[in-house]
C-alpha cells in the first residue's frame, strides 16, 4: 500500500478558494446560524412556542411526534418542542452568568497575584491547585443533596470549578507582560499600581480571556446539563435540557423522543459553540492553538 | 527530585484536608441529621441516646477530629439508606464495578482511538482525516449521559443486542463502556494524530523508506512505537477523571458502582454515605494526579526544577 509522503502543510486544502477553505475549516456561518436557530426563539418563547411549557395535557401523554406536537409530548403530556425552546434560556443564563463571574474573579486574582507576587501569589496558586483538583461533579452532587438544588447553588458550583482556569492563564500572561519595558516606564511616569494593572496590563490579556471564555461555554453547558440530569442542578418543573433528558430515561423503551430532542439541542449548541471558539481562538490569539 | 515529591505530597495532603473539612461541614449544614430521620413526635430520651451514640453533642472541632480519625481507619459511619451495611462496606462492594467500567472505557478508547489516530495522520486530508475530525468534534460536544441513552435505545431497545441496564456478563458491560470511552476516543485520536505527524516527518522514517521497508511496517511498527509515548501517559491522567465521570453513565445504565451509589445516596439524603463516597472519589482523583505528576517529573527533568 503506497502512502504519500506529506509534502504540503496540513492546514492547506488544495483547489478551493480562500473563503470556501475558511468555511470548510471552521464552519463559522453554519455554526452561527445553528446557534441563532437554537437560542433566539427562547427569547420570544412566549409568542413562538406552540404550547405552555409547564401545563400538560395528561390525556395526551407520551404522544409520538406528529404535526400537532413536532417533538412529541412527555410523561405528563407537555409539548417537548415548547420545552426545548424554553430550555435554551436555562442553558444560556446559567452558562453566561457562571462564565462571567468566573472570568471576573479569575482575571482579578490572576492579575493581582502575578503583579504583586510573593506570599500572596503563593497562596493564590495553592488555591488554584486545590480548585483544579476537586472532582467537581462529585462535589456538586454532595452540595446539592445537602443544601437542596437551586440555580444559585448550581452557578456557585460552576464558578468554583471554573475561576481557577482563568486565574492560572491570566497569571501566566501577566507575568510576561509585567517584565516588559513599558510597564517600568509607566511606573517611572508615576502611574499607580491599580492604573498599571487596569490600563496597561488588562487590555493586553483581554483577547486571551475572551478566547478561553468562548471555548468554555460548551463545556459549561454540558456540565450544567450533566448536573441537572443527576438531580444536582436545575429542579423540576423548570424546562432545562439536562433535566428533560433525565425525564425521558425511564421511557426509553417506548418514547425515545422525550430524551432525544433536548439532548440533540445540547449537542448542537455545544458543537457550534466549540467551532466558533476554535475560529475565534485562531483569529484573536494564534499562540494558543493547543489550548 | 525528593524535594519535588515532598512538595507535591504536601499539596495533595492539603487538598485532602480541605475536602475533608468540606465533607464534614456539609454534614452539618443540612442541620441535625436526627431531624431528618426521627419522626416529629420522637421521644426525647431516644433522641438524647442517639446524640450520645453518634457524638452529635460534642463540640464541632472534636467531632471533626473524630471524623477524620475514623475515616483514616476506614470507618465512615453507618448508612441510613442501607442500614444493614456500613458505609465502608458499601464503598468496598461497589468499588470494583467502577474500576471495571473505567478500565473497559480505556480499552474502548485505545481500541478505537489508536488506529483511527494513525489512519488520520497517514492519510491526511482524505476521507479518513475528515472522519477522524468529525469523531473528535463529536467526542467533545456529546453529552455523555445522552449518548448513553441513545446507545441504549438503538442497541438494547431497537436491535435487542444488549441488555438495557444492570450488571452481569460481558454483554452488560459493552454499552456503558462505549458511552464512557467515547470522549476518551476523541482525546486519544487527537494525541495520536499529532504525535504521529511529528514522527512521520523525522529523519529515521525517511531512512526506513530509503532502506525499502514496507510502508505497513514503517507506520505500525517504527512510527507508532515512538508516537505512542504521549497518548499512553495520558491514560494515567484519564483514569482519575474517568472514574469520576462514571457517575452519569452508571446512573443511566444503573451500573452498581460508586457513581450510581453516589446518585442514590444524594436522592435519599444519606449524608454519611455521601461524605464517604466524596472522600473516596477525591482521594482516587488526587492520588492519580499525584502519580502522574511524579512520573512526569521523573521522565522530564525540566518540571522538577521549575
Amino acid at each position: 500500500m503506497a502512502v504519500a509522503i506529506p509534502t504540503r502543510s496540513p492546514r492547506q486544502l488544495p483547489g478551493i478558494g480562500t473563503i470556501t477553505r475558511e468555511i470548510f475549516r471552521y464552519p463559522v456561518i453554519p455554526s452561527f446560524v445553528l446557534l441563532v436557530v437554537l437560542i433566539v426563539p427562547s427569547i420570544f418563547a412566549a409568542w413562538i412556542a406552540p404550547y405552555e411549557p409547564l401545563a400538560g395535557d395528561i390525556t395526551n401523554r407520551l404522544a409520538e411526534p406528529s404535526l400537532e406536537h413536532w417533538f412529541g409530548t412527555d410523561k405528563i403530556g407537555r409539548d417537548v418542542l415548547t420545552r426545548v425552546i424554553y430550555g435554551a434560556r436555562v442553558s444560556v443564563i446559567v452558562a453566561g452568568v457562571a462564565i462571567a463571574i468566573s472570568g471576573l474573579v479569575g482575571t482579578t486574582f490572576g492579575i493581582v497575584s502575578a503583579f504583586y507576587g510573593g506570599w500572596w501569589d503563593n497562596i493564590m496558586m495553592r488555591l488554584v491547585d486545590i480548585s483544579l483538583s476537586l472532582p467537581i461533579i462529585v462535589v456538586a452532587i454532595v452540595v446539592a443533596a445537602m443544601a437542596g438544588p437551586s440555580m444559585k447553588i448550581l452557578i456557585a458550583v460552576l464558578v468554583l470549578s471554573q475561576w481557577s482556569r482563568y486565574a492560572r492563564l491570566v497569571r501566566g500572561e501577566t507575568l510576561t507582560i509585567r517584565a516588559q519595558d513599558y510597564i517600568s516606564r509607566a511606573r517611572v511616569a508615576g502611574a499607580s499600581n491599580p492604573r498599571i494593572m487596569f490600563r496597561y496590563i488588562f487590555p493586553n490579556i483581554i483577547n486571551t480571556i475572551v478566547v478561553l471564555a468562548t471555548l468554555q461555554v460548551g463545556f459549561v453547558i454540558v456540565l450544567e446539563a450533566t448536573l441537572s440530569f443527576l438531580g444536582a442542578g436545575i429542579s423540576r418543573p423548570t424546562p432545562a435540557w439536562g433535566l428533560m433528558v433525565a425525564d425521558g430515561r425511564e421511557f426509553v423503551t417506548d418514547a425515545w423522543w422525550v430524551s432525544f430532542f433536548p439532548g440533540l439541542a445540547i449537542l448542537l449548541t455545544v458543537l457550534s459553540m466549540n467551532l466558533l471558539g476554535d475560529w475565534l481562538r485562531d483569529k484573536l490569539d494564534p499562540k494558543q492553538r493547543n489550548l | 527530585m525528593q524535594r519535588y515529591i515532598a512538595l507535591r505530597l504536601l499539596q495533595a495532603l492539603m487538598v485532602l484536608v480541605v475536602v475533608s473539612v468540606v465533607a464534614f461541614a456539609l454534614g452539618h449544614a443540612g442541620g441535625n441529621p436526627l431531624d431528618a430521620i426521627l419522626p416529629d413526635d420522637a421521644d426525647a430520651t431516644v433522641r438524647a441516646d442517639l446524640e450520645e451514640l453518634w457524638g452529635i453533642n460534642e463540640p464541632l472541632h472534636i467531632q471533626y477530629f473524630t471524623y477524620v480519625w475514623n475515616a483514616v481507619r476506614g470507618d465512615f459511619g453507618n448508612s441510613f439508606k442501607y442500614p444493614r451495611f456500613t458505609v465502608a462496606e458499601l464503598i468496598k462492594n461497589r468499588f470494583l464495578a467502577t474500576i471495571q467500567l473505567a478500565g473497559a472505557g480505556i480499552l474502548v478508547a485505545v481500541a478505537l482511538g489508536l488506529p483511527i489516530g494513525v489512519l488520520t495522520a497517514t492519510y491526511r486530508d482524505t476521507v479518513f482525516d475528515w472522519t477522524g475530525k468529525v469523531v473528535a468534534l463529536l467526542g467533545q460536544s456529546l453529552p455523555v449521559f445522552w449518548l448513553g441513552i441513545i446507545l441504549m435505545w438503538i442497541f438494547a431497545v431497537q436491535l435487542d443486542w444488549f441488555p438495557t441496564s444492570g450488571k452481569g456478563g460481558l454483554r452488560h458491560l459493552i454499552l456503558p463502556a462505549v458511552a464512557i470511552g467515547w470522549f476518551q476516543v476523541a482525546a486519544m485520536l487527537r494525541l495520536v494524530r499529532s504525535s504521529m505527524l511529528d514522527v512521520l516527518d523525522s529523519e529515521y522514517v525517511k531512512l526506513a523508506r530509503i532502506k525499502g521497508l514496507p510502508e505497513r511496517k514503517i507506520i505500525w511498527k517504527h512510527c507508532l512505537r515512538n508516537a505512542s509515548i504521549a497518548p499512553l501517559t495520558y491514560f494515567a491522567i484519564t483514569l482519575g477523571s474517568l472514574m469520576v465521570g462514571s457517575v452519569s453513565i452508571e446512573t443511566v445504565f444503573q451500573w452498581p458502582g460508586l457513581g450510581f451509589l453516589l446518585f442514590n445516596a444524594a436522592r435519599s439524603s444519606d449524608y454519611a454515605l455521601l461524605q464517604g463516597i466524596m472522600l473516596t472519589f477525591t482521594t482516587i482523583y488526587i492520588v492519580a494526579n499525584l502519580l502522574v505528576d511524579i512520573a512526569y517529573a521523573y521522565l522530564d527533568p525540566r518540571i522538577r526544577y521549575n
